[in-house]
């Protein structure tokens, strides 16, 4: 078992590609952006505070198209 | 357009090894994911995660999704023969969810590759359950002194064995 991505360096990561991520109210889950606002992917933070590994193989395949 | 039903019902739930989890996804959306403990549970994250990002699929700023037709995909083009049978099934299925003939076919890939995942599940699951045994094994033989006499360490009645042969000493 791969050990989940601590939240500050997966948002970190998230920065270094250039983009941001929402919240929507009452929602679990948080949304990323691109700067231009286009959608890229979604995470969520559940078991600590930490993200799982699929959501960021995820978001590395959205980014680099 | 790609409906939020026919993305639904292409969702598939795979066991991740990696996240110790069950993940849910679908091939025509794959930007969201539902997580949980149980299938049921990562069936429901991503039910309510869809729910919230479906808008940015209809949006402007996502190419192709608010089109007709599938979004482009960069695929490849893929000429087989099949039985009759199934190319019908493909056809029938395709049209039923509103999305074309490759995107069911990756659906039924999807399909494939959670089946698998959920196999190396339950192997996971044995061999935790083989290892939590043979500990537990060890540990009476250790507390009942039994620990490298004979073959006291490979089945639990063995320590029972070892006792007797103490108390007869």
């Amino acid at each position: 078992m791969a050990a989940p991505m601590p939240l500050h360096k997966f948002r970190q990561l998230i920065k270094e590609h250039g983009c941001h991520s929402e919240q929507k109210s009452s929602s679990t889950h948080f949304y990323i952006y691109t700067s231009a606002g286009k959608f890229v992917s979604s995470y969520a933070v559940k078991k600590g505070n930490s993200v799982l590994q699929c959501y960021v193989s995820e978001f590395l395949k959205a980014v680099k198209g | 357009m790609l409906t939020q039903e026919a993305i639904l019902q292409t969702a598939t739930t795979r066991f991740s090894v990696d996240d110790d989890s069950y993940v849910t996804q679908s091939c025509l959306f794959p930007r969201v994911l539902g997580t949980g403990d149980t299938e049921a549970e990562a069936l429901a994250d991503f039910t309510f995660v869809l729910s919230e990002s479906y808008e940015e699929l209809v949006k402007e700023n996502v190419k192709g999704y608010n089109k007709k037709g599938r979004p482009a995909k960069h695929g490849v083009n893929v000429h087989m023969q099949v039985p009759a049978e199934i190319k019908e099934f493909i056809d029938e299925n395709a049209a039923r969810l509103q999305i074309s003939q490759g995107d069911f076919v990756s659906f039924l890939v999807s399909n494939y590759h959670a089946s698998q995942s959920k196999k190396q599940c339950v192997m996971w699951v044995d061999a935790n359950a083989y290892r939590s045994m043979i500990s537990q094994t060890v540990n009476n033989a250790i507390v009942t002194g039994s620990f490298g006499k004979g073959r006291a360490t490979s089945t639990t009645a063995a320590p029972v064995k070892a006792v007797a042969t103490v108390a007869a000493a």
